[in-house]
Protein backbone atom coordinates (compact mmCIF):
# COMPACT_ATOMS: atom_id res chain seq x y z
CA UNK A 1 0.00 0.00 0.00
CA UNK A 2 1.52 3.18 -0.97
CA UNK A 3 1.67 5.81 1.66
CA UNK A 4 -1.17 8.11 -0.34
CA UNK A 5 -3.99 5.06 0.36
CA UNK A 6 -6.15 4.79 2.45
CA UNK A 7 -6.99 1.03 4.23
CA UNK A 8 -9.80 -0.62 2.97
CA UNK A 9 -12.41 -0.97 5.69
CA UNK A 10 -13.87 -4.78 5.41
CA UNK A 11 -17.05 -5.79 7.45
CA UNK A 12 -14.56 -8.58 8.70
CA UNK A 13 -12.62 -5.95 10.24
CA UNK A 14 -12.85 -4.72 14.08
CA UNK A 15 -14.26 -1.24 14.06
CA UNK A 16 -11.08 -0.27 16.21
CA UNK A 17 -8.96 -1.78 13.26
CA UNK A 18 -6.68 1.16 11.75
CA UNK A 19 -7.10 2.84 8.88
CA UNK A 20 -3.67 3.94 7.52
CA UNK A 21 -2.94 7.76 6.72
CA UNK A 22 -1.09 9.61 4.48
CA UNK A 23 2.81 9.79 4.60
CA UNK A 24 4.10 13.22 5.87
CA UNK A 25 5.91 15.70 5.07
CA UNK A 26 6.27 17.83 8.47
CA UNK A 27 5.43 15.09 10.98
CA UNK A 28 3.99 15.94 13.95
CA UNK A 29 6.00 13.39 16.12
CA UNK A 30 9.08 14.84 14.55
CA UNK A 31 7.69 18.19 15.22
CA UNK A 32 7.19 17.43 19.18
CA UNK A 33 10.31 15.52 19.17
CA UNK A 34 12.59 18.27 17.38
CA UNK A 35 13.53 21.83 19.06
CA UNK A 36 12.09 24.04 17.10
CA UNK A 37 12.14 28.17 17.22
CA UNK A 38 8.84 28.26 19.40
CA UNK A 39 10.47 25.68 22.01
CA UNK A 40 13.87 26.88 22.09
CA UNK A 41 11.81 30.26 23.16
CA UNK A 42 11.49 31.93 26.15
CA UNK A 43 11.33 29.53 29.45
CA UNK A 44 8.17 29.60 31.28
CA UNK A 45 4.83 28.31 31.45
CA UNK A 46 1.77 29.07 29.30
CA UNK A 47 -0.30 31.86 31.22
CA UNK A 48 -3.63 30.19 30.49
CA UNK A 49 -5.08 26.86 30.22
CA UNK A 50 -8.88 27.15 30.38
CA UNK A 51 -8.88 23.08 29.24
CA UNK A 52 -6.68 20.28 30.75
CA UNK A 53 -4.87 18.39 28.24
CA UNK A 54 -6.85 15.34 26.94
CA UNK A 55 -4.65 12.16 27.22
CA UNK A 56 -3.46 10.53 23.86
CA UNK A 57 -0.34 10.54 22.03
CA UNK A 58 0.85 12.72 19.27
CA UNK A 59 0.33 10.47 15.94
CA UNK A 60 2.77 10.66 13.14
CA UNK A 61 1.02 12.41 10.90
CA UNK A 62 1.37 15.77 8.40
CA UNK A 63 1.12 18.55 10.27
CA UNK A 64 -2.18 19.65 9.26
CA UNK A 65 -3.95 16.44 9.41
CA UNK A 66 -3.78 16.74 13.61
CA UNK A 67 -7.05 17.10 15.41
CA UNK A 68 -7.54 20.31 16.90
CA UNK A 69 -6.73 18.79 20.23
CA UNK A 70 -3.38 17.08 19.52
CA UNK A 71 -2.06 19.98 17.71
CA UNK A 72 -3.28 22.37 20.93
CA UNK A 73 -1.19 20.39 23.22
CA UNK A 74 2.15 20.84 21.09
CA UNK A 75 1.35 24.73 20.71
CA UNK A 76 0.89 24.87 24.89
CA UNK A 77 3.70 22.56 25.31
CA UNK A 78 5.81 25.15 22.38
CA UNK A 79 6.64 22.23 20.34
CA UNK A 80 4.51 23.27 17.71
CA UNK A 81 5.08 26.50 16.01
CA UNK A 82 1.59 28.14 14.95
CA UNK A 83 4.04 29.93 12.22
CA UNK A 84 5.20 26.39 11.00
CA UNK A 85 1.52 24.98 11.11
CA UNK A 86 0.03 27.71 8.79
CA UNK A 87 2.71 26.99 6.49
CA UNK A 88 2.32 23.44 5.74
CA UNK A 89 -0.99 24.48 5.85
CA UNK A 90 -1.03 26.73 3.00
CA UNK A 91 1.57 23.92 1.14
CA UNK A 92 -1.43 21.81 2.04
CA UNK A 93 -4.02 24.42 0.27
CA UNK A 94 -1.50 24.85 -2.62
CA UNK A 95 -1.82 21.24 -3.89
CA UNK A 96 -5.16 20.10 -3.43
CA UNK A 97 -7.14 23.05 -3.65
CA UNK A 98 -7.03 23.18 -7.71
CA UNK A 99 -8.93 20.18 -7.69
CA UNK A 100 -11.26 20.47 -3.98
CA UNK A 101 -12.80 24.20 -4.55
CA UNK A 102 -13.61 24.46 -1.33
CA UNK A 103 -12.46 28.04 -0.90
CA UNK A 104 -14.44 31.18 -2.31
CA UNK A 105 -12.14 33.24 -1.14
CA UNK A 106 -9.03 32.23 0.56
CA UNK A 107 -7.19 34.94 2.37
CA UNK A 108 -3.37 36.15 1.54
CA UNK A 109 -0.55 34.01 2.59
CA UNK A 110 1.18 37.18 3.71
CA UNK A 111 -2.22 37.57 5.83
CA UNK A 112 -1.82 34.05 7.48
CA UNK A 113 1.36 34.37 8.18
CA UNK A 114 1.59 37.55 10.08
CA UNK A 115 -1.56 35.95 11.84
CA UNK A 116 0.43 32.74 12.88
CA UNK A 117 3.55 35.06 13.59
CA UNK A 118 1.78 37.17 16.22
CA UNK A 119 0.15 34.16 17.69
CA UNK A 120 3.27 32.84 17.87
CA UNK A 121 4.60 35.66 19.47
CA UNK A 122 1.82 36.04 21.73
CA UNK A 123 2.86 32.29 23.21
CA UNK A 124 6.49 32.98 23.55
CA UNK A 125 5.52 35.82 25.53
CA UNK A 126 3.66 33.73 28.01
CA UNK A 127 0.26 34.61 26.64
CA UNK A 128 -1.45 31.52 25.67
CA UNK A 129 -5.00 32.25 24.87
CA UNK A 130 -6.50 28.28 25.46
CA UNK A 131 -6.74 25.57 22.90
CA UNK A 132 -7.52 26.79 19.80
CA UNK A 133 -4.45 29.37 19.89
CA UNK A 134 -2.86 29.00 16.53
CA UNK A 135 -5.49 26.65 14.94
CA UNK A 136 -6.36 26.92 11.16
CA UNK A 137 -9.66 27.91 10.23
CA UNK A 138 -12.14 28.03 7.41
CA UNK A 139 -15.07 29.79 7.41
CA UNK A 140 -18.29 29.39 5.77
CA UNK A 141 -19.07 32.62 3.48
CA UNK A 142 -22.43 33.38 5.22
CA UNK A 143 -20.85 34.61 8.33
CA UNK A 144 -20.10 38.25 8.28
CA UNK A 145 -16.01 38.84 8.43
CA UNK A 146 -15.08 42.40 9.03
CA UNK A 147 -13.69 43.84 6.08
CA UNK A 148 -13.65 40.84 3.79
CA UNK A 149 -15.81 39.65 0.84
CA UNK A 150 -19.24 38.00 2.39
CA UNK A 151 -21.10 37.00 -0.55
CA UNK A 152 -22.95 33.61 0.53
CA UNK A 153 -22.90 32.38 -2.93
CA UNK A 154 -25.95 35.09 -3.61
CA UNK A 155 -26.09 37.77 -6.51
CA UNK A 156 -27.88 40.05 -3.63
CA UNK A 157 -25.19 39.97 -1.99
CA UNK A 158 -21.92 40.00 -4.49
CA UNK A 159 -19.63 42.50 -3.63
CA UNK A 160 -20.86 42.64 -0.02
CA UNK A 161 -18.25 43.75 2.76
CA UNK A 162 -19.32 43.67 6.64
CA UNK A 163 -18.41 46.69 8.70
CA UNK A 164 -18.16 44.08 11.53
CA UNK A 165 -17.73 40.63 12.43
CA UNK A 166 -20.43 37.81 13.99
CA UNK A 167 -20.07 37.14 16.74
CA UNK A 168 -18.73 33.79 16.45
CA UNK A 169 -16.08 35.02 14.22
CA UNK A 170 -14.70 37.52 16.79
CA UNK A 171 -14.87 35.10 19.57
CA UNK A 172 -12.78 32.52 17.21
CA UNK A 173 -10.45 35.78 17.09
CA UNK A 174 -10.17 36.62 20.50
CA UNK A 175 -9.65 32.82 20.66
CA UNK A 176 -6.26 32.88 19.01
CA UNK A 177 -7.23 31.40 15.46
CA UNK A 178 -5.53 31.61 12.17
CA UNK A 179 -8.26 32.28 9.62
CA UNK A 180 -7.55 30.67 6.04
CA UNK A 181 -10.29 32.07 4.57
CA UNK A 182 -13.88 31.76 3.29
CA UNK A 183 -15.43 28.65 1.98
CA UNK A 184 -18.32 27.83 -0.17
CA UNK A 185 -21.50 27.43 0.89
CA UNK A 186 -25.14 26.55 -1.17
CA UNK A 187 -26.76 29.91 -2.05
CA UNK A 188 -27.75 31.68 1.69
CA UNK A 189 -27.40 28.15 2.93
CA UNK A 190 -29.94 26.70 0.95
CA UNK A 191 -30.00 26.86 -2.77
CA UNK A 192 -27.52 26.83 -5.69
CA UNK A 193 -24.85 24.68 -4.24
CA UNK A 194 -21.04 25.84 -4.68
CA UNK A 195 -17.83 24.97 -6.75
CA UNK A 196 -16.87 22.82 -3.73
CA UNK A 197 -16.13 18.57 -4.91
CA UNK A 198 -15.83 15.73 -2.47
CA UNK A 199 -12.48 14.70 -1.17
CA UNK A 200 -13.09 11.27 -1.38
CA UNK A 201 -13.98 11.51 -4.97
CA UNK A 202 -13.79 14.49 -6.72
CA UNK A 203 -16.77 13.59 -9.09
CA UNK A 204 -18.96 13.35 -6.19
CA UNK A 205 -20.28 16.54 -4.24
CA UNK A 206 -19.52 17.02 -0.27
CA UNK A 207 -23.18 17.92 0.04
CA UNK A 208 -24.41 21.13 1.31
CA UNK A 209 -24.97 23.68 2.76
CA UNK A 210 -21.88 24.25 4.66
CA UNK A 211 -19.81 22.60 1.70
CA UNK A 212 -16.69 24.06 1.44
CA UNK A 213 -16.57 23.77 5.07
CA UNK A 214 -17.15 19.90 4.74
CA UNK A 215 -14.76 19.79 1.14
CA UNK A 216 -11.56 22.03 3.26
CA UNK A 217 -11.41 20.08 6.75
CA UNK A 218 -11.58 16.54 4.89
CA UNK A 219 -9.27 17.50 2.27
CA UNK A 220 -7.03 18.54 5.53
CA UNK A 221 -6.78 22.42 4.38
CA UNK A 222 -7.79 24.08 7.73
CA UNK A 223 -8.65 21.82 11.24
CA UNK A 224 -11.97 23.68 12.01
CA UNK A 225 -14.90 24.44 9.30
CA UNK A 226 -17.48 26.79 10.62
CA UNK A 227 -20.57 25.53 9.33
CA UNK A 228 -24.35 26.37 10.29
CA UNK A 229 -27.53 24.46 9.86
CA UNK A 230 -30.79 24.71 9.39
CA UNK A 231 -32.24 21.28 8.20
CA UNK A 232 -28.57 19.06 8.30
CA UNK A 233 -26.15 21.51 6.53
CA UNK A 234 -23.69 20.46 9.11
CA UNK A 235 -24.16 16.86 9.79
CA UNK A 236 -24.92 16.11 6.26
CA UNK A 237 -21.98 16.89 3.91
CA UNK A 238 -19.74 15.83 7.65
CA UNK A 239 -21.30 12.54 6.90
CA UNK A 240 -20.30 12.78 3.14
CA UNK A 241 -16.76 13.67 3.57
CA UNK A 242 -16.16 11.72 6.63
CA UNK A 243 -15.92 14.18 9.76
CA UNK A 244 -17.32 15.13 12.48
CA UNK A 245 -20.18 17.69 12.16
CA UNK A 246 -21.73 18.93 15.29
CA UNK A 247 -24.81 21.39 16.19
CA UNK A 248 -25.36 22.12 19.14
CA UNK A 249 -28.23 22.59 21.67
CA UNK A 250 -30.13 25.77 19.86
CA UNK A 251 -29.02 29.14 20.93
CA UNK A 252 -25.82 27.67 22.27
CA UNK A 253 -24.01 29.78 19.79
CA UNK A 254 -24.96 33.55 18.81
CA UNK A 255 -26.53 33.43 15.02
CA UNK A 256 -25.46 37.30 14.91
CA UNK A 257 -23.65 38.79 12.24
CA UNK A 258 -24.42 35.60 9.97
CA UNK A 259 -26.88 35.58 7.00
CA UNK A 260 -30.35 33.91 8.52
CA UNK A 261 -32.18 31.20 6.18
CA UNK A 262 -35.30 30.39 9.08
CA UNK A 263 -34.20 32.06 12.88
CA UNK A 264 -35.93 29.75 14.75
CA UNK A 265 -33.76 26.52 13.02
CA UNK A 266 -30.75 27.87 12.18
CA UNK A 267 -27.81 26.49 14.39
CA UNK A 268 -23.90 27.76 14.69
CA UNK A 269 -21.85 24.35 14.12
CA UNK A 270 -18.52 23.26 12.91
CA UNK A 271 -17.12 20.43 11.62
CA UNK A 272 -13.96 18.95 12.51
CA UNK A 273 -12.25 15.37 12.29
CA UNK A 274 -13.24 14.78 16.16
CA UNK A 275 -15.73 15.00 19.21
CA UNK A 276 -12.83 16.40 21.30
CA UNK A 277 -12.62 19.10 18.52
CA UNK A 278 -15.94 19.94 18.73
CA UNK A 279 -16.20 20.52 21.84
CA UNK A 280 -13.63 22.90 22.22
CA UNK A 281 -14.98 24.58 19.18
CA UNK A 282 -18.09 25.36 21.07
CA UNK A 283 -16.41 25.82 24.06
CA UNK A 284 -14.90 28.82 22.40
CA UNK A 285 -17.67 30.56 20.38
CA UNK A 286 -20.85 29.66 22.76
CA UNK A 287 -22.43 31.81 24.98
CA UNK A 288 -24.89 34.59 25.82
CA UNK A 289 -24.88 37.48 23.54
CA UNK A 290 -26.68 40.36 23.63
CA UNK A 291 -26.62 40.93 20.23
CA UNK A 292 -28.32 37.44 19.49
CA UNK A 293 -32.00 37.50 21.94
CA UNK A 294 -32.40 33.83 20.98
CA UNK A 295 -29.24 32.75 22.56
CA UNK A 296 -29.49 31.32 25.68
CA UNK A 297 -28.84 32.78 28.79
CA UNK A 298 -25.54 30.34 29.29
CA UNK A 299 -22.54 32.58 30.10
CA UNK A 300 -20.01 30.08 28.66
CA UNK A 301 -19.58 26.21 27.85
CA UNK A 302 -17.13 23.81 29.00
CA UNK A 303 -18.32 21.08 26.86
CA UNK A 304 -14.47 19.56 26.60
CA UNK A 305 -14.87 19.18 30.53
CA UNK A 306 -18.49 18.08 31.25
CA UNK A 307 -18.12 15.24 28.22
CA UNK A 308 -14.94 13.80 30.49
CA UNK A 309 -12.47 11.96 29.82
CA UNK A 310 -13.26 8.92 27.83
CA UNK A 311 -10.43 7.40 26.35
CA UNK A 312 -10.33 3.97 28.97
CA UNK A 313 -11.96 1.39 30.34
CA UNK A 314 -15.79 2.04 30.56
CA UNK A 315 -16.29 5.41 29.87
CA UNK A 316 -20.19 5.02 29.53
CA UNK A 317 -20.84 2.76 32.41
CA UNK A 318 -24.13 5.03 33.95
CA UNK A 319 -25.35 5.91 29.96
CA UNK A 320 -28.49 4.91 28.89
CA UNK A 321 -28.10 4.75 25.02
CA UNK A 322 -30.77 4.03 22.71
CA UNK A 323 -31.38 2.36 19.38
CA UNK A 324 -33.86 2.48 17.40
CA UNK A 325 -36.29 -0.67 17.36
CA UNK A 326 -36.16 -2.44 14.14
CA UNK A 327 -38.80 -0.64 11.14
CA UNK A 328 -38.24 2.82 13.17
CA UNK A 329 -38.33 5.90 10.76
CA UNK A 330 -34.67 6.35 11.99
CA UNK A 331 -33.51 2.85 10.90
CA UNK A 332 -34.90 4.12 7.39
CA UNK A 333 -31.63 4.37 5.80
CA UNK A 334 -31.31 2.71 1.84
CA UNK A 335 -28.55 1.89 1.85
CA UNK A 336 -27.10 -1.56 3.63
CA UNK A 337 -23.80 -1.01 4.59
CA UNK A 338 -24.93 2.46 6.46
CA UNK A 339 -26.97 -0.46 8.85
CA UNK A 340 -23.76 -2.62 8.54
CA UNK A 341 -21.83 0.39 10.01
CA UNK A 342 -24.00 1.20 12.50
CA UNK A 343 -24.55 -2.30 13.88
CA UNK A 344 -21.00 -2.56 14.80
CA UNK A 345 -20.72 0.93 16.32
CA UNK A 346 -23.38 -0.51 18.09
CA UNK A 347 -21.67 -2.94 19.41
CA UNK A 348 -18.69 -0.93 20.42
CA UNK A 349 -21.04 1.59 21.87
CA UNK A 350 -22.39 -1.32 24.10
CA UNK A 351 -18.53 -2.69 25.07
CA UNK A 352 -17.82 0.50 26.16
CA UNK A 353 -20.28 -0.04 28.96
CA UNK A 354 -23.26 2.06 27.63
CA UNK A 355 -26.87 0.27 28.65
CA UNK A 356 -28.34 -0.08 25.01
CA UNK A 357 -31.93 0.21 25.39
CA UNK A 358 -34.25 -0.64 21.69
CA UNK A 359 -36.82 2.47 21.69
CA UNK A 360 -39.56 3.46 19.33
CA UNK A 361 -39.29 7.06 18.03
CA UNK A 362 -41.84 9.30 17.30
CA UNK A 363 -40.68 11.22 14.36
CA UNK A 364 -44.11 11.53 12.57
CA UNK A 365 -47.02 12.45 14.27
CA UNK A 366 -50.59 11.31 13.07
CA UNK A 367 -52.02 12.63 10.28
CA UNK A 368 -49.03 14.51 9.07
CA UNK A 369 -46.74 12.35 5.94
CA UNK A 370 -43.29 14.30 7.06
CA UNK A 371 -41.75 16.51 9.44
CA UNK A 372 -41.64 18.61 5.99
CA UNK A 373 -45.49 19.36 6.98
CA UNK A 374 -44.26 22.38 9.27
CA UNK A 375 -41.35 22.53 8.57
CA UNK A 376 -41.57 23.87 5.12
CA UNK A 377 -43.97 26.62 6.31
CA UNK A 378 -41.84 27.52 9.18
CA UNK A 379 -38.76 27.72 6.73
CA UNK A 380 -39.96 29.65 4.00
CA UNK A 381 -42.32 31.69 6.15
CA UNK A 382 -39.33 32.72 8.14
CA UNK A 383 -37.22 33.60 4.88
CA UNK A 384 -39.80 35.45 3.29
CA UNK A 385 -39.57 37.59 6.09
CA UNK A 386 -35.94 38.53 6.23
CA UNK A 387 -35.98 38.56 2.15
CA UNK A 388 -39.64 40.13 1.09
CA UNK A 389 -37.74 43.53 0.29
CA UNK A 390 -35.66 41.96 -1.94
CA UNK A 391 -37.76 39.55 -3.65
CA UNK A 392 -39.98 42.77 -4.77
CA UNK A 393 -36.89 44.55 -5.83
CA UNK A 394 -34.56 42.35 -6.86
CA UNK A 395 -35.65 39.26 -7.93
CA UNK A 396 -33.37 38.68 -10.84
CA UNK A 397 -30.36 38.17 -7.78
CA UNK A 398 -32.24 34.98 -6.26
CA UNK A 399 -31.87 31.65 -8.49
CA UNK A 400 -35.38 30.29 -9.33
CA UNK A 401 -35.17 27.44 -6.40
CA UNK A 402 -34.42 30.06 -3.59
CA UNK A 403 -36.81 32.65 -5.12
CA UNK A 404 -39.56 29.95 -5.22
CA UNK A 405 -38.44 29.64 -0.94
CA UNK A 406 -38.92 33.02 -0.32
CA UNK A 407 -42.29 33.49 -2.46
CA UNK A 408 -43.60 30.57 -0.86
CA UNK A 409 -43.58 32.26 2.24
CA UNK A 410 -45.21 35.46 1.18
CA UNK A 411 -48.33 33.52 -0.21
CA UNK A 412 -49.43 31.17 2.68
CA UNK A 413 -51.04 33.27 5.36
CA UNK A 414 -49.62 34.46 8.84
CA UNK A 415 -52.08 31.68 10.59
CA UNK A 416 -49.98 28.93 8.92
CA UNK A 417 -46.98 29.98 10.14
CA UNK A 418 -48.51 30.36 13.94
CA UNK A 419 -50.25 26.79 12.97
CA UNK A 420 -46.59 25.03 11.84
CA UNK A 421 -44.85 26.10 15.48
CA UNK A 422 -48.30 24.83 17.43
CA UNK A 423 -47.59 21.45 15.21
CA UNK A 424 -43.96 21.86 15.94
CA UNK A 425 -44.49 22.46 19.30
CA UNK A 426 -46.63 18.53 19.73
CA UNK A 427 -44.42 17.44 17.59
CA UNK A 428 -41.70 18.54 19.62
CA UNK A 429 -42.63 16.79 22.69
CA UNK A 430 -43.70 14.00 21.55
CA UNK A 431 -40.36 13.33 20.01
CA UNK A 432 -38.25 14.33 22.48
CA UNK A 433 -39.91 12.06 25.20
CA UNK A 434 -37.52 9.42 24.13
CA UNK A 435 -35.14 11.27 26.54
CA UNK A 436 -37.25 10.10 29.28
CA UNK A 437 -35.71 6.67 29.21
CA UNK A 438 -32.81 6.96 27.74
CA UNK A 439 -29.29 10.04 27.88
CA UNK A 440 -28.39 9.45 24.56
CA UNK A 441 -29.62 7.93 20.92
CA UNK A 442 -27.91 6.89 17.98
CA UNK A 443 -28.92 6.25 14.49
CA UNK A 444 -27.59 6.04 11.14
CA UNK A 445 -27.24 8.89 8.76
CA UNK A 446 -28.71 8.13 5.80
CA UNK A 447 -25.95 10.22 3.68
CA UNK A 448 -23.60 8.75 0.58
CA UNK A 449 -22.50 11.27 -1.35
CA UNK A 450 -24.19 11.58 -4.51
CA UNK A 451 -22.32 12.53 -8.00
CA UNK A 452 -22.14 15.72 -8.96
CA UNK A 453 -23.48 14.69 -12.24
CA UNK A 454 -26.55 13.51 -10.81
CA UNK A 455 -27.28 10.14 -9.99
CA UNK A 456 -27.50 8.95 -6.45
CA UNK A 457 -25.85 5.71 -4.86
CA UNK A 458 -28.85 2.61 -6.01
CA UNK A 459 -30.39 1.66 -3.21
CA UNK A 460 -33.14 -1.41 -2.94
CA UNK A 461 -35.52 1.02 -0.87
CA UNK A 462 -36.06 4.68 -0.44
CA UNK A 463 -35.39 6.46 2.91
CA UNK A 464 -37.82 7.13 5.38
CA UNK A 465 -36.77 10.63 5.23
CA UNK A 466 -34.47 14.02 6.49
CA UNK A 467 -32.51 11.94 9.72
CA UNK A 468 -30.91 15.41 10.29
CA UNK A 469 -33.69 18.65 10.24
CA UNK A 470 -35.38 16.52 13.19
CA UNK A 471 -32.76 17.52 15.22
CA UNK A 472 -33.07 21.22 14.06
CA UNK A 473 -36.83 21.64 14.77
CA UNK A 474 -36.38 20.38 18.40
CA UNK A 475 -33.11 22.18 18.92
CA UNK A 476 -31.53 19.50 20.52
CA UNK A 477 -27.71 18.98 20.14
CA UNK A 478 -26.47 16.49 17.25
CA UNK A 479 -23.08 14.87 16.17
CA UNK A 480 -22.25 13.13 13.08
CA UNK A 481 -19.48 10.32 13.29
CA UNK A 482 -17.70 8.98 10.97
CA UNK A 483 -18.49 4.63 10.56
CA UNK A 484 -16.43 3.42 7.85
CA UNK A 485 -16.60 3.32 4.38
CA UNK A 486 -18.96 1.63 1.74
CA UNK A 487 -18.03 -1.20 -0.03
CA UNK A 488 -18.41 -0.42 -3.39
CA UNK A 489 -18.02 3.50 -3.72
CA UNK A 490 -15.30 3.53 -0.94
CA UNK A 491 -17.12 6.81 0.31
CA UNK A 492 -18.30 7.69 3.92
CA UNK A 493 -20.63 6.39 6.04
CA UNK A 494 -21.80 7.68 9.15
CA UNK A 495 -24.02 8.10 12.31
CA UNK A 496 -25.63 10.43 14.73
CA UNK A 497 -25.61 11.17 18.35
CA UNK A 498 -27.90 13.16 20.02
CA UNK A 499 -29.16 13.96 23.48
CA UNK A 500 -32.16 16.30 25.03
CA UNK A 501 -31.51 20.15 24.34
CA UNK A 502 -28.77 20.62 27.09
CA UNK A 503 -27.29 17.76 27.20
CA UNK A 504 -24.67 18.46 24.43
CA UNK A 505 -22.03 17.01 26.35
CA UNK A 506 -23.36 13.31 26.92
CA UNK A 507 -23.80 13.26 23.25
CA UNK A 508 -20.07 14.30 22.56
CA UNK A 509 -19.09 11.79 25.00
CA UNK A 510 -20.51 8.52 23.48
CA UNK A 511 -19.21 10.13 20.37
CA UNK A 512 -15.73 10.50 21.80
CA UNK A 513 -16.17 7.56 23.35
CA UNK A 514 -16.42 5.38 20.55
CA UNK A 515 -13.75 7.73 18.66
CA UNK A 516 -11.35 6.78 21.84
CA UNK A 517 -11.28 3.17 20.39
CA UNK A 518 -11.77 3.44 16.30
CA UNK A 519 -10.25 5.08 13.89
CA UNK A 520 -12.81 5.76 11.20
CA UNK A 521 -12.36 9.37 12.39
CA UNK A 522 -8.99 9.44 11.37
CA UNK A 523 -8.95 7.85 7.71
CA UNK A 524 -7.76 10.46 5.00
CA UNK A 525 -9.09 10.75 1.50
CA UNK A 526 -6.47 10.11 -1.15
CA UNK A 527 -5.98 13.32 -2.91
CA UNK B 1 -60.81 16.95 2.25
CA UNK B 2 -59.47 18.91 -1.18
CA UNK B 3 -57.00 17.12 -3.68
CA UNK B 4 -53.23 18.11 -2.54
CA UNK B 5 -51.91 20.54 -4.44
CA UNK B 6 -49.43 19.96 -7.63
CA UNK B 7 -46.88 22.93 -8.83
CA UNK B 8 -49.84 24.04 -11.01
CA UNK B 9 -52.76 24.15 -8.90
CA UNK B 10 -50.13 26.23 -6.40
CA UNK B 11 -49.29 28.53 -8.97
CA UNK B 12 -52.40 28.91 -9.85
CA UNK B 13 -53.29 29.77 -6.11
CA UNK B 14 -50.16 32.19 -6.29
CA UNK B 15 -51.79 34.25 -9.46
CA UNK B 16 -54.90 34.73 -7.37
CA UNK B 17 -53.05 36.20 -4.14
CA UNK B 18 -49.66 36.86 -5.39
CA UNK B 19 -50.52 40.68 -6.65
CA UNK B 20 -51.80 41.48 -2.92
CA UNK B 21 -48.24 41.16 -1.92
CA UNK B 22 -47.07 42.90 -4.96
CA UNK B 23 -45.59 39.94 -6.87
CA UNK B 24 -45.89 39.81 -10.83
CA UNK B 25 -45.80 36.75 -12.69
CA UNK B 26 -42.14 36.53 -12.27
CA UNK B 27 -42.27 36.73 -8.93
CA UNK B 28 -44.56 33.22 -8.10
CA UNK B 29 -42.92 30.51 -7.24
CA UNK B 30 -42.81 27.61 -10.16
CA UNK B 31 -42.33 24.68 -6.63
CA UNK B 32 -42.12 24.43 -3.26
CA UNK B 33 -45.68 26.20 -2.49
CA UNK B 34 -47.16 23.31 -3.49
CA UNK B 35 -45.44 21.36 -0.59
CA UNK B 36 -46.28 24.40 1.71
CA UNK B 37 -49.53 24.09 1.07
CA UNK B 38 -49.97 21.10 1.72
CA UNK B 39 -47.93 20.57 4.46
CA UNK B 40 -50.56 23.70 5.90
CA UNK B 41 -53.30 21.51 5.23
CA UNK B 42 -51.90 19.01 7.33
CA UNK B 43 -51.45 20.61 9.92
CA UNK B 44 -54.62 22.04 10.02
CA UNK B 45 -56.13 18.48 10.03
CA UNK B 46 -53.39 17.42 13.79
CA UNK B 47 -55.08 20.57 14.76
CA UNK B 48 -58.59 19.84 14.18
CA UNK B 49 -58.34 16.52 16.09
CA UNK B 50 -57.40 18.20 19.03
CA UNK B 51 -60.51 20.04 21.49
CA UNK B 52 -59.90 23.50 20.85
CA UNK B 53 -59.74 24.25 24.57
CA UNK B 54 -56.61 21.65 25.02
CA UNK B 55 -55.17 22.66 21.32
CA UNK B 56 -51.70 23.62 21.79
CA UNK B 57 -50.10 27.26 21.86
CA UNK B 58 -47.04 27.75 19.35
CA UNK B 59 -43.12 27.27 20.09
CA UNK B 60 -42.47 30.45 21.25
CA UNK B 61 -39.67 29.34 23.41
CA UNK B 62 -37.13 27.82 20.39
CA UNK B 63 -35.63 24.89 23.01
CA UNK B 64 -37.89 23.38 25.88
CA UNK B 65 -38.43 25.16 29.39
CA UNK B 66 -36.03 23.35 31.34
CA UNK B 67 -33.09 25.15 29.80
CA UNK B 68 -32.43 29.26 30.98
Amino acid sequence: MSNHEVKTVTDSETPSAGLSRRGFVTSAAATAATATGLLAAAPGTASASPTRPFKGTIPDVDLYDLEVWQAAQLIRARKLSPVDLAKATLARIAKVEGGVEAFVNPYPAEEILAAARAAENEIKRGHYRGPLHGITVGIKDIYFTKGKVTEGNSKLYEGFVPEFDATSVAKLKAAGVIIMGKMGTSELATSTVSNAKNPWDLLRTPGGSSSGSAAGIAASEFMIGMGTCTGGSIRGPAANVGVTGFKPTYGTVSLHGIFPLAWSMDHVGCLVHSARDAALVIDAVGGEDPLDPLSLKVKSYRLARDMGDNSGGKPLRGVVVGIPAPGDYLLGVPNDDELAAFDDAVKVIRSLGATIRTIRTKVLLPRTTSVSSFYDTVRSSEVAAYQFQNLLTRPEKMSEDYRNKVSAGVLVPGHAYIQAQRVRRLWRDEFLSMFDTIDVIIHPNDNIAGLIAGGGVPSSRPSTGSKTNIWNLSGAPAVAIPTGLSSKERMPLSMQCAAKPGDDALALKVADAFQSVTTFHQARPTL
Amino acid sequence: MPPPYDDATALAYARQVGPAFGLSDAQLPTAILAAVLNGMAECKAVLDAIPQATSPAPITQLVPDWLP
